[in-house]
């Protein structure tokens, strides 16, 4: 009875009831898509900044991250490649090797880091192979990897004004000390918009870098990658493990961009007054409005009180009236809010003036919403929930209320 | 007029006849209000903090070079000294400070490691003002003078390099005959920043240094300066544009919009961004507002009968509703915007983001916010709000005016 009550009660004011409800339907529905837009964004920028060149997890001499230098390097156990290729989610493992030295055009000469890569699995485990604007990748014949070939950042190659065919001279120091020299041949131009690498980096196959540089068969990183970053990391603890075993270090995505995590929890921060003020002025909004109602009608619930009807089932009416808004409010927000999200994640969200903003920051030019049923449910659920707390104050005001007075009431 | 009085304290009266309405109307307008205010300070702090930072390494307001020296940043593309008329436009009252510098890739050696990097020579007196570099010493000290034999290292570098204080490293660079020209310098000082990609890129020597190193004599590769007032530039610019065409010297003049244009597009997305949630944030308040007027309508029908049969004009009645939510909106806006600005206030000393700094250096931003109370931005924040509350209370007033008298006083509650 007491809910066919608050319903009709919620139809005597359709245009408050509807009003209320849209409000709480706004708010949900922004609230479900701007975190599924931050979270789709955040994951694609942790995919795009580790697959560029990173990896999803890195295997190194401990003590090589804070000084990455040639010494530091380390020859590969027998056995651990093989456990780790038995890892679940693991599924591409690749070797390297780095150093700086000097490469040297005909022209020109600039300092380089030079990466040894093995070229038929650095293709899985970073996107430089696949930005290749000008010639082709390293040879992944593998009869051929000691072949002379050298691939370069767009800027290194025009700072250095050479092209597709032309030799370079690379000069530095072997892990020994001695004087690394070798003389190769530019077969491709990549190009991946970060300054830092299209201006500095050059890779090479792995097995001519350990010949230049002495390095016999050391290497001085292994990089780990599989589906996605988030499967993957059930299989870091495993690699840990592993890695300890050799006395080695893994490093996850986490270590290998400290910066990263940092700028996804700054962003979120920086957001959050904002959904705040929003829940805020929802909850406010919907407080005058039940609030309202319940004042407008001190006259009725007078009469309710005398014909003998207890405060109790007076005040639970207002709750289920204050139910029916929310519930509404919030089935409407969810599926608008779900239709959008799943509307653009479908299509994406362009930003092509933004481009070189988002090429720096690691991101695709489109974005993708990630709806997941956290985002989906957690808005709308904080927005109900502070209503329904709110709601707490109008129905203190019928506790108070005496038949005599409350039925004299205008 | 008298009219408009009566007016005001009718609608003024009404409004405290639900007093607990009115205040949570306020309150809720208040909170959007300071929400909007609030975080278009902290994104135009996190905006200017990111030019700030870009404009303090190295780029300046502007950059004057040879014409190719951008696309190529090499030793063979260079300028002469500023001649004495681009002198005495440099030293205007309008430049805050101006500098030469040479800045040629090279290859610094240690005794144990090697890395690239950008030699960067410069006049130690001039670049004080110009440039983070003076200020970013953490040991050692800055370069005395003009023909200071040291160099200057970034921390994260010299930790690469593995050397230190008073060590000697040599830099490799090549000069303008092609040839490779080497160097030997003392470390006298290491530079700290919070750009920890700038510690790796740039090390600092005195500019006779790098030119006799270099054997590029008294040419320069690009002149930097910083004026009192950026609004200047443009004009500026042109002037220093206008006198290069008149002696028929061709140099690239850009401005920091143009040399940083990273930073040019973080600024525009973040003005609109901010247009954009003070509508969304407005749309939420609407839905509030028009709730509250209609209600606050609807339990006065009786009323607003009985004020027409008693000859009060719907006009009026409409009229009368609208002040009554400029009070109610207006008040809201006036507390909110009173409120941010506190808020503003308060933090405008700096906000330190502390644990998260690092995530704002790696956007290019630094590790303090400093909010600035912006009186415009704040205006039409607070404006916009108080005029479309007043557009949305239309309606209300509108149905409220549009009330039959003999009908309204009859009806029953």
């Amino acid at each position: 009875m007491i809910f066919e009550l608050a319903w009709r009660n919620s139809w005597r004011q359709p245009r408050r009831t509807i009003l209320s409800s849209l409000a709480i339907a706004f708010t949900s529905a922004f609230l479900i898509f701007m975190p599924s837009l931050q979270n789709g964004s955040y994951a694609a920028m942790v995919e795009n900044t580790l697959r560029l060149f990173d990896g999803y997890a890195e295997i190194q001499q401990s003590g090589y991250r804070d000084n990455p230098e040639i010494r530091n390097s380390f020859s590969i156990p027998d056995d651990l490649i093989r456990q780790l290729k038995d890892l679940k989610h693991v599924n591409v493992i690749s070797q390297r090797a780095v150093s700086f030295a000097l490469v040297a055009s005909e022209q020109r000469s600039f300092g380089a880091q030079i990466v040894g890569v093995q070229s038929n699995s650095e293709p899985m485990v970073s996107t430089i192979p696949g930005n290749i604007k000008h010639g082709r990748f390293l040879s992944t014949d593998v009869n051929n990897e000691n072949t002379g070939e050298i691939v370069l950042g767009d800027v290194l190659a025009k700072n250095l004004k050479v092209n597709i065919g032309d030799k370079i001279t690379l000069l530095g120091n072997g892990r020994d000390g001695s004087l690394a020299v070798d003389s190769l041949t530019v077969v491709g131009i990549f190009s991946t918009g970060i300054s830092a690498m299209d201006r500095l980096m050059a890779e090479i196959p792995l097995q001519r870098f350990q010949q230049t540089f002495s390095m016999q068969q050391q290497v001085h990183s292994i990089i780990l990658s599989g589906e996605d970053i988030f499967s993957f990391q059930q299989a870091i603890k495993p690699i840990r493990t592993l890695a300890n075993k050799y006395n080695l270090v893994a490093l996850d995505w986490q270590q290998l961009q400290p910066g990263l995590m940092k700028g996804i929890l700054l962003d979120m921060s920086t957001s959050l007054p904002l959904y705040v003020a929003m829940v805020l002025v929802v909850t406010f909004s919907l407080l005058n409005s039940v609030f309202m109602s319940v004042l407008e009608r001190t006259r009725e619930f007078g009469v309710l009180l005398s014909l003998g009807m207890r405060p109790s089932n007076i005040a639970k009416m207002v709750w289920i009236e204050t139910l029916i808004l929310i519930v509404s409010g919030l089935i409407l927000g969810i599926v608008f809010g779900y239709a959008l999200t799943e509307y653009y994640a479908h299509i994406g969200i362009h930003f092509e003036e933004a481009e070189e903003i988002f090429s720096e920051f690691g991101l695709p030019s489109a974005m993708y919403p990630q709806l997941n049923w956290f985002t989906l449910l957690m808005g709308p659920g904080i927005i109900g929930l502070c209503i329904l707390i709110s709601t707490i104050f109008p129905v203190m005001r019928i506790y108070k209320m005496q038949p005599v007075p409350a039925m004299r009431a205008v | 007029m008298e009219k408009l009085r009566l007016f005001i304290a009718l609608s003024w009266r009404n409004l405290w006849r639900n007093y607990r309405r009115t205040l949570i109307t306020f309150s809720s307008i208040g909170v959007a209000v300071w929400a909007m205010i609030v975080l278009a300070a902290l994104m135009d702090a996190w905006a200017m903090s990111t030019f700030n930072a870009s404009i303090n390494t190295l780029t300046g307001h502007a950059q004057i070079h040879a014409e190719q020296y951008l696309q190529d940043p090499n030793i063979e593309y260079r300028i002469n000294m500023p001649d004495e008329q681009q002198i005495k436009l440099l030293n205007s009252e309008i430049v805050k400070a101006w500098s030469v510098r040479v800045r040629v890739p090279a290859i610094v050696q240690s005794e144990r490691e090697n890395a690239p990097l950008m030699l960067v020579g410069i006049n130690p007196q001039t670049e004080k003002n110009l440039s983070f570099i003076a200020d970013s010493i953490t040991e050692g000290k800055y370069l005395d003078n003009e023909n200071s034999p040291g160099i200057l290292l970034g921390k994260k570098l010299a930790k690469r390099l593995r050397t230190e204080i008073n060590k000697r490293v040599v830099i490799l660079s090549q000069g303008p005959d092609g040839d490779i020209k080497e160097r030997g310098f003392r470390v006298t000082g290491i530079y700290e920043v919070e750009q920890e990609d700038t510690e790796t890129q740039y090390a600092f020597v005195s500019l006779n240094k790098a030119q006799r190193m270099l054997m590029m004599n008294n040419s320069i590769s690009e002149i930097s300066f910083v004026l009192n007032d950026l609004n200047a530039l443009d004009d500026f610019l042109n002037r220093y544009k206008t006198l290069n065409d008149q002696q028929n010297i061709k140099q690239d003049i850009k401005s920091w919009s143009e040399l940083e244009p990273f930073t040019l597009a973080l600024l525009d997305m973040t003005s609109g961004t901010i247009a954009l949630l003070t509508v969304i944030m407005f749309i939420l308040v609407a839905f509030g507002l028009v709730n509250t007027l209609l209600m606050a309508v609807y339990e006065r029908t009786r009323e607003f009968g009985l004020l027409q049969a008693l000859g009060m004009k719907p006009t009026y009645i409409l009229f009368m509703i609208l002040i009554e939510s400029t009070f109610l909106v207006g008040i809201g806006v006036i507390v909110g915007s009173i409120l941010s600005l506190t808020t503003i206030g308060y933090f405008s000393s700096g906000l330190d983001l502390g644990a998260l700094a690092e995530g704002s250096t790696m956007f290019g931003a630094g590790r303090v916010m400093y909010p600035e109370i912006n009186w415009l931005q704040s205006g039409i924040i607070a404006l916009f709000v108080w005029f479309m509350g007043i557009v949305t209370s239309l309606y209300p007033a509108w149905r409220a005016s549009r009330e039959v008298p003999v009908e309204t006083i009859n009806k029953a509650y």
